[in-house]
């Protein structure tokens, strides 16, 4: 059966947009867009293999400058999402009094955070860091379903498991 | 009538009167007393009236359970096929009534929640590797709280323990090769008794946050938020409060936790909850986490809340 070249390009045109609406609709979206704030794990993650708890420390102030500013004047959603975020669980004390997490984060690992970063790599930092872990799987995911940690509470125990290694 | 009379009657008078003082001042003495238990009484009644407004509140909560009829159904199917033991059935209810009046949770949520954790099969998991297991599906990290961080909860949580046991039988672990050692979750009581303690920590921790703000709330819709966070974490809830208080304001955020219609129709809200557990995770993730909170929530509240309140239609609607 021969197929006329109208028809042919017609069904190749149905099926090139139907295979970009496909890639469009269902492409798995990521919460942030933001790569300088996406990287500053790895950024705190670095400083800790080259400068040790000190350069952490000094790179997590000025880190935490930086998103108390976004927090004040976020440019959208998705960035003030992602600086509430990192917030939350490297400096929960610059969140807004309105946020409900806020006393949860300081209780439950931000005290633990600021007892590591004063003894990093002792057993005693260890310590801190089991109960710290602990703190947040209750709070994220008890019951450790396929869903995991989130990607910020994941990225904050791989810093103060480094830093807690005795 | 003659005047010997008049004098017996004066006589009598005389004789009646040493007789009615002592007992004009016993009668006395005893309404005085009569008086003072009433009052001693009616104040208690006073405290009564004040506590019946808190079961009032209370009466959220269904006395017999389960409430809805998928869950009495497949209770019944349990039972039949011998699933759940009657022996089991027993122990899981007297040592679920045991915990929640301590610890002063609704009966019927915490069992409610635990059939909808594990249908009541307290070795749910023991052949598995299973990241939770037993009556509460608890995990390593479950067991770490019980285990070690109860002096942030409320100081007579760990009293509990000692009550029930008579002993601190901590710590407890999945222990699948000692199933009848009590620090093996899967012993009942232990394991109820655990989940209680857990379940009643997620309450701590939301009431003790709303009470620091000074926000209002009714003690068994702030329960049926503890329950959620028993199962997705606080975190799940408070970002659902951060969503809610955002988008309508503290007065519509103050319905929610006074209001059952309003936690209701919230809770069964798809979008709202993925959009609020969007803040946590990725589209995929939060939608498939705000479907399985959706679900377990509609399943404990139909199972633990009086049938009262579930009808959808109001009350003059029903009125015949």
């Amino acid at each position: 059966m021969r197929t006329s070249p109208g028809r042919s390009i017609s069904i190749f045109l149905i099926l090139t947009l139907s295979f970009l609406f496909y890639i469009y609709r269902f492409k798995p979206k990521a919460i942030f867009n933001d790569t300088a704030l996406t990287d500053s794990y790895q950024m705190l993650m670095r400083s800790i293999s080259s400068g040790g708890h000190v350069k952490f420390q000094e790179n997590k102030q000025a880190l935490k400058s930086r998103i108390a500013s976004v927090l004040k004047n976020p440019k959208n959603e998705d960035e003030e999402n992602h600086a509430v975020n990192i917030a939350l669980y490297l400096f929960p004390e610059i969140l807004p009094d309105t946020n409900f997490e806020k006393e949860l984060a300081i209780e439950l690992w931000g005290t633990f955070e600021n007892a590591i970063e004063k003894r990093p790599r002792t057993s005693e930092a260890r310590m801190k860091f089991e109960e710290m872990k602990s703190n947040i799987w209750n709070y994220e995911n008890p019951r450790l379903t396929n869903v995991g940690l989130s990607f910020h509470a994941e990225e904050t125990l791989k810093l103060y498991h480094e830093l807690s290694l005795p | 009538m003659s005047k010997s009379d008049k004098k017996l009657t004066r006589a009598d008078i005389y004789q009646l009167k040493t007789l009615i003082l002592p007992a004009f001042v016993v009668i006395l003495t005893s309404i005085s007393f009569t008086a003072l238990i009433w009052l001693g009484l009616s104040q208690d009644q006073t405290s009564q009236f004040i506590n019946s407004h808190d079961s009032k509140e209370r009466s959220l909560f269904a006395i017999n359970y389960p409430a809805n009829g998928p869950f009495q159904a497949e209770l019944t199917d349990l039972k039949s096929q011998n699933i759940l033991k009657k022996a089991d059935e027993i122990e899981i209810q007297r040592s679920i009534l045991a915990a929640t009046d301590y610890l002063d949770i609704p009966p019927s949520l915490l069992w409610c929640l635990l059939f909808q954790e594990s249908r009541l099969n307290h070795l749910d998991g023991i052949e598995s590797d299973k990241a939770s297991s037993g009556l509460g599906q608890f995990s390593r990290f479950s067991f770490f709280e019980i285990n070690h961080q109860l002096e942030r909860y409320s100081p007579n949580v760990s009293n509990l323990i000692f009550l029930t046991f008579g002993r601190d039988i901590r710590p407890i672990a999945a222990k699948r090769g000692d199933l009848v050692s009590l620090s093996s979750y899967y012993s009942i009581p232990t394991a109820v008794t655990a989940s209680a303690i857990y379940l009643h920590n997620r309450y701590f921790q939301l009431s003790q946050l709303l009470e620091k703000k000074g926000i209002s709330y009714r003690s068994d819709i702030l329960w049926l938020f503890a329950m959620m966070a028993y199962n997705k974490g606080s975190r799940s809830v408070l970002s659902f409060w951060n969503t809610i208080y955002r988008k309508n304001g503290p007065e519509y955020f103050s319905e929610l936790l006074n209001n059952y219609d309003f936690f209701r129709s919230n809770t069964e809200d798809t979008v709202l909850l993925t959009k609020s557990l969007n803040k946590i995770w990725e589209e995929a993730k939060a939608k498939s986490y705000a479907r399985e909170l959706r679900i377990h929530t509609k399943n404990i509240t139909s199972c633990a809340v009086s049938p009262m309140f579930q009808t959808t239609r109001s009350l003059t609607e029903v009125t015949p």
